[in-house]
C-alpha cells in the first residue's frame, strides 16, 4: 500500500498514534505529528511512497507537534522534535511541512558522516547520474525538479551521497523544495507536476514541494554511477551558457558544496576525487529552463555514448 | 645537506587530475589544489627523504624548466609547503 491511499483522515490518525516511515533510500525516517495540515501535505508529496509499519528501524525519529498552552488560541505553532531534542524554535502551526522537511534536513546533515554529502541536486538519465551542486539561490532545485518531470529519476533535490567505497550516489529521495517564483514557472511548464500545499511567508518565502514520481520512488535504493557535474546558476536573461571546468577547479567547487567534507578528512577526500574523476565537469548558466535541460540532454547523450 | 619528507607521510593524500593536483593535509585537516609540478613534487617526498637536488632532478624531469628555474621553483615550492606544513626538513621530522 502507498501512502496516496490512505486518506487524509486515516493518515492523520496515524500520524498521531504510531507515526509513519518514510523510506528515503539511504536512510528512513519516523514522523509523528498531531498536526492534520501536515498530514494531508504529507499525503500529497510523499504519495508514491509505500506506507511502511511504524516500528521498522530508523536513523531519525522526528516529529512535528502543535505547542500547548493558552498562546495557541491566538497565535498556534508547532514544534519540530528529533529523537527528543528540539533544535529550533517554534515555527507557525501552518508551516508545518517545511518545517518538518528542514528539520530533517538539518538532522540527515548532521548525522549522516558515513557518506560525503554534498549541497546537490542528483539526477540520473541512461546510466549517467548527475551531480548539480550550488549554493541557495543558484536554482538548483528549480533545474532539478525540471530534470525529474522531463524523464530523469530523481534522486534528491538537496542531498548528494557519495558513498565512501567506490563514489557511487546513493538517493536520498525527499519532496523538491520549490520557492517563490520557481512554483509557478514548474506549475505553468509541467501542468503533470504533483506539488504539494504552497507555504507563504516561511524564512525562505514561498515554498511548494514537489512530489517524486513513481519512477523515482521504485528505484529509491538504486545507486546511480557519477557522470556528470554541472554546477548551474540561473541569471535573469541571461542565455544558456555551458563551460567546461578542469577537474581540480570542480573539486575545489565541489567540496566547498559539502555538508560534511570538513569532518569526513581523508575518507571525503578520496570520496569527492572519486565522483570527479568520473566526471565531465561544466558550469551552466541558464534563465530558459527549455534550454538549460536540451543543454543537459546533450552532455548526457554524449556521456552515454562514449560509456556504451 | 638537509633531506626533506612529506611532514605525515602516511596521513597525506595526493590526487592528480589533468589539470591540477588535490592534497588532503592531515595535519591541519586542509585541502588544497596545487598544480601539477608541486604535486609531483609531493609524490616524490611521499616516496622517502629526498634532498633538495632530488626534488630538482624531478621536477627537471617532470617540465619544461632549466636548471636554474627548475632549482628556483623547488625552493619556492618547499617554502610554501613547509608553511602549509605539507612538508618538514628530515632531520626535524625525526625529532618529533
Amino acid at each position: 500500500m502507498r501512502i496516496g491511499e490512505l486518506s487524509a483522515a486515516a493518515l492523520a490518525r496515524r500520524l498521531d498514534a504510531s507515526g509513519i516511515v518514510l523510506d528515503i533510500g539511504s536512510a528512513s525516517i519516523r514522523v509523528r505529528s498531531d498536526s492534520k495540515g501536515l498530514a494531508a501535505a504529507l499525503g500529497a508529496v510523499y504519495a508514491e511512497f509505500p506506507l511502511i509499519d511504524a516500528d521498522a528501524f530508523c536513523q531519525v525519529s522526528a516529529s512535528v507537534r502543535r505547542v500547548p498552552g493558552v498562546r495557541r488560541f491566538i497565535h498556534p505553532q508547532v514544534e519540530f522534535d528529533v529523537d527528543g531534542n528540539r533544535p529550533f524554535e517554534p515555527f507557525p502551526a501552518d508551516t508545518h511541512l517545511p518545517l518538518l522537511e528542514w528539520g530533517v534536513n538539518w538532522t540527515l546533515a548532521e548525522r549522516y558522516n558515513h557518506c560525503l554529502l554534498l549541497h546537490s541536486g542528483v539526477v540520473e538519465k541512461r546510466g549517467v547520474g548527475i551531480v548539480l551542486p550550488a549554493v541557495p539561490g543558484s536554482g538548483k532545485s528549480t533545474l532539478t525538479a525540471a530534470l525529474m518531470l522531463s524523464g530523469y529519476r530523481l534522486l534528491s533535490d538537496e542531498f548528494g551521497v557519495v558513498r565512501f567505497e567506490d563514489g557511487a550516489l546513493l538517493p536520498m529521495l525527499k519532496g523538491a523544495a520549490l520557492k517563490n517564483a520557481s512554483i509557478d514557472v514548474i506549475r505553468t511548464r509541467f501542468p503533470q507536476a504533483r506539488l504539494g500545499p504552497s507555504f507563504p511567508k516561511t524564512r525562505k518565502g514561498t515554498v511548494a514541494h514537489l512530489a517524486p514520481d513513481l519512477t523515482s520512488v521504485e528505484r529509491r535504493h538504486a545507486p546511480a554511477e557519477p557522470g556528470l557535474v554541472i554546477f548551474p546558476l540561473y541569471q535573469a536573461d541571461a542565455e544558456t551558457t555551458l563551460e567546461a571546468m578542469g577537474r581540480s577547479q570542480a573539486f575545489s567547487k565541489l567540496v566547498v558544496n559539502s555538508f560534511n567534507y570538513e569532518v569526513l578528512g581523508a575518507a571525503g577526500f578520496e570520496a569527492a576525487c572519486k565522483v570527479i574523476e568520473a566526471c565531465e565537469c561544466y558550469r551552466l548558466t541558464y534563465s530558459d529552463l527549455a534550454s538549460g535541460i536540451q543543454t543537459v540532454d546533450s552532455l548526457v547523450d554524449t556521456v552515454a555514448a562514449r560509456r556504451h | 645537506m638537509p633531506r626533506w619528507v612529506l611532514a605525515d607521510a602516511t596521513g597525506t593524500r595526493l590526487h592528480f587530475f589533468d589539470d591540477g593536483c588535490a592534497v588532503f593535509n592531515p595535519l591541519r585537516w586542509e585541502t588544497h589544489v596545487v598544480d601539477l609540478l608541486v604535486g609531483t613534487v609531493l609524490e616524490a617526498l611521499g616516496a622517502g627523504p629526498c634532498s633538495l637536488q632530488d626534488l630538482v632532478d624531478t621536477a627537471l624531469e617532470a617540465s619544461d624548466l632549466d636548471a636554474t628555474n627548475a632549482e628556483r621553483f623547488v625552493v619556492d615550492a618547499l617554502a610554501q609547503l613547509t608553511d602549509l606544513r605539507l612538508v618538514a626538513v628530515a632531520t626535524d621530522y625525526a625529532y618529533r
